[in-house]
């Protein structure tokens, strides 16, 4: 086996899927090259990385709590839909029939059967139209009221509107949708009835004195200390986005918001980077963030 | 769970809100991973149950688990959505601050959070196929047989697949590291 034919088979061979000549081959190869050896280091550290940022992806995705019932709604428009289409279907047959047999029986003007048939195109076209529509979540259906508004659009630099979350308040028909563009994050209220923006909320900010603050209290904490002693330096306060949801338990409506947090920037001697979050109101560290590199295997909390 | 695939497939509604809960995550989850948005996520998630209730008969326990044919039918639908979508790049979601801090039980690795948006941005860069082998086995942990069955491709496909898109993310997510580096 040389290394051309070792890079074919990295991934299968750290899945463990290859037979064991193949592993007994590759295993040859290895033992005698440094090369092939850091080729199958980078791709096991591709799996680990893509293994770590799926589980944290996956940690961030939470069911709705009315997904099932949208199911149900949706299944019950298919079958509404289906119904309507089966019946007009065989009535339109039915009146084509009719046409057809007309004309034959005793033929009419041809624009009268233009005018049918453009008639049934119409019928077509408006059926493939609405079908797909009724087919969409709510939750679609409010992101794309929200990325496809002229004033969004602007609002937000005028590039690509990124939607990164949508709720739906079932009570009154209206929908919260965060969106992200060149020039930061928005709220964004939509009314589903309508299909219009009712409201463009701009991302909320940290004052200066909102982050000497945060500087402040992470100064005084003692993790942070910790790292400020072996060397470690405090490079910014950088401003973090939090969603939250919020139910009204009396009215059920529920909201989403944006809320500005400061993160206290830490930069060790050895190059690496550290964040903690810090809530103004308690007056504390709340969060330590570990935006290290991947080989560190260290955690802000085993430091503590 | 032969009883409850029974009663579902007879029409119950009870036993296919049990199916719900019981695999929606999964669902819900891998629709993340393959469309990159909590949004369209919830959409493919509602679809797929959709279809789980309307082409109950067609499910064949025979021919093998209630999550294969599930995972068949998330990628079927995240895969249509892809070729329908216009051939613009839609950045993944944000993922909360919340989230990268919460620390994976048993995983003592730590992430960078840009790091983790770019590997993420890198994976949604992928073409279904490559992303498709890519989530079904490190994100769902599938054997490749299994990747087989649920994408209908023969294994050796699975293979080169798999080795591929570990190539690219490898190339395009290692160019990106050292840009930053050299910033």
């Amino acid at each position: 086996m040389n290394c051309k034919d070792m890079k074919e088979v990295f991934a299968n061979y750290l899945d463990g899927q290859v037979s064991p000549e193949e592993k007994e081959k590759i295993q040859a190869h290895l033992s005698a090259c440094r090369h092939c050896q850091m080729e199958l280091e980078s791709i096991a550290a591709i799996q680990g990385n893509l293994r770590h940022a799926f589980k944290i992806t996956a940690a961030g995705t939470i069911p709705s709590l009315q997904s099932l019932a949208r199911i149900w709604e949706r299944i019950e428009a298919e079958d509404k839909s289906r119904d309507a289409v089966s019946v007009r279907a065989k009535s339109r047959i039915g009146v084509v029939k009719d046409i057809l047999v007309r004309r034959l029986v005793s033929p009419q003007p041809a624009w009268k059967v233009v005018v049918v048939g453009l008639l049934v195109v119409a019928l077509i076209a408006s059926l493939i139209v609405v079908i797909p529509g009724m087919r969409q979540s709510p939750e679609a259906l409010a992101a794309s009221i929200a990325q496809n508004s002229p004033q969004v659009r602007a609002a937000l630099g005028g590039g690509g509107v990124q939607v990164v979350k949508a709720i739906i308040n079932t009570v009154d028909e209206k929908g919260t949708v965060i969106v992200k563009g060149e020039l930061g994050l928005l709220t964004i209220r939509v009314d589903l009835r309508t299909k219009t923006v009712v409201e463009v909320i701009p991302e909320p900010q940290l004052t200066e004195a909102d982050k000497d603050r945060a500087l402040e209290i992470a100064t005084a904490d003692p993790r942070v200390k910790r790292f400020l002693v072996e060397g470690a330096t405090i490079s910014k306060v950088e401003t973090a986005h939090l969603s939250e949801a919020r139910t009204n338990l009396e009215t059920g409506k529920t909201e989403i918001s944006f809320r500005a947090v400061p993160v206290v920037v830490i930069e060790t001697e050895q190059g690496m980077t550290w964040g903690a979050e810090v809530d103004l109101d308690a007056g504390v560290v709340v969060r330590e963030l570990t935006p290290m590199g991947f080989q560190s295997p260290q955690s802000f909390r085993e430091v503590r | 769970m032969a009883d409850l695939a029974e009663k579902w497939q007879s029409g119950d509604k009870d036993a296919f809100e049990t199916l719900f809960q019981q695999y929606q995550g999964m669902v819900l989850k891998t629709a993340r991973m393959m469309t990159g948005s909590g949004v369209e996520a919830e959409d493919v998630l509602q679809e797929v149950f959709v279809k789980v209730w309307k082409s109950r008969h067609s499910f064949n326990p025979e021919k093998g688990a209630i999550a294969t044919w599930l995972h068949r039918i998330t990628m079927n639908l995240c895969v249509d959505r892809s070729r329908k979508k216009q051939p613009v790049f839609v950045p993944l979601d944000t993922v909360e601050l919340s989230d990268m801090s919460a620390g994976i039980p048993g995983d003592d690795r730590v992430m960078n959070m840009w790091e983790y948006r770019e590997l993420m941005e890198t994976v949604g860069l992928l073409d279904t196929r490559h992303r498709s082998v890519v989530v079904l086995r490190y994100f769902n942990e599938l054997a490749y047989e299994e990747i087989a069955q649920v994408l209908d491709i023969p294994l050796g496909t699975v293979k080169s697949r798999i080795n591929q898109a570990l190539k690219i993310l490898r190339e395009r997510f290692g160019g990106k590291r050292r840009e930053k580096e050299s910033i």
